[in-house]
């Protein structure tokens, strides 16, 4: 009787074992491919950069804008194959998405104050303690009400992940980019979308 | 046995000319589906490109608020 019950009970471990790791938003690695390698380790866990986003359609349905974006892997290879790398913008955001698995966003813009609550920002928040994950920049202004926190994700010295959430009094930001971002990159874009040059080679916190 | 000949070959020149016309229906057929998968191809892509575009524009735009908000806290 207990054999069939251990017989039973494991793939629904090995299912709850899956969903933690999903949630957790782990992926693995093929041998030789990871951190570790050896006959001992089959299978080598990385943590993965890409954050669980909850549901906010409670939120876009009261926003006065949403953006919602979704790209994986192979939206982002559809959309390189429509940038034009002799434009300069195009180039420079081709360059931009090289070696990136996925852009999400997620911004909400209200017309009225206190529309969201903080709340629905901390399921977020939770994921970006996880190990990995390094807060880069952390700004509060009490002037504009502006809250601004980017978080990198590296393992072993190697980008694997950007975290960017901006709260300000109307309005909520979350970006998550999974990949190999280089934020020498990103900062080449400045410009080419209307925004001023960046000094982010200080990595500087402010607030209270 | 005369008149047998005649009718076999309007027959005969009836199935060719269906199957032409068959043949060619299938042609046009695949040629409208081959053209409106490359048009929704075309769509998914430059649809692709815009979320891209805008999706580096808001994280500049924020990467922006943050690197202001430095430069205007006191002492820096």
């Amino acid at each position: 009787m207990s054999i069939f019950r251990k017989a039973a009970a494991a793939p629904l471990l090995a299912v709850a074992v899956t969903a933690a790791a999903t949630s957790l938003g782990a992926g693995t690695l093929a041998p030789g491919s990871g951190t570790a390698s050896g006959a001992a380790s089959p299978v080598v866990t990385v943590p993965s950069a890409q954050l669980v986003l909850p549901d906010f359609s409670a939120l876009a349905a009261k926003a006065a804008d949403s953006v919602n974006i979704t790209l994986d892997g192979s939206l982002l290879h559809l959309a390189a194959g429509f940038l034009n790398s002799k434009d300069p913008e195009d180039a420079a955001t081709l360059e931009a998405i090289k070696g990136l698995q996925g852009i999400y966003v997620r911004s909400f813009t209200f017309d009225t104050d206190a529309a969201y609550r903080e709340a629905d920002i901390d399921g977020v928040r939770r994921q970006l303690s996880a190990p990995g994950w390094t807060r880069l920049i952390q700004t509060r202004s009490r002037k504009t009400h502006a809250d601004v926190d980017i978080y990198m994700m590296t393992v072993n010295g190697k980008a694997l992940g950007l975290a960017l959430i901006a709260s300000e009094a109307r309005q909520f930001t979350i970006v998550n980019i999974v990949g190999a971002i280089d934020l020498d990159k990103l900062r080449k874009l400045e410009g080419q979308f209307g925004v001023p040059k960046l000094d982010l080679s200080s990595q500087k916190s402010s607030g209270p | 046995m005369a008149r047998v000949a005649p009718t076999q070959r309007r027959r005969a020149t009836a199935a060719w000319w269906l199957a032409a016309g068959l043949a060619a229906a299938v042609l046009i057929a695949v040629g409208v589906q081959s053209h409106l998968k490359q048009q929704r191809d075309i769509q998914a892509g430059m649809e692709a490109r815009r979320e891209v575009m805008q999706a580096l524009r808001v994280t500049n735009q924020k990467f922006d608020l943050a690197v202001r908000t430095v430069h205007e806290a006191p002492g820096v």
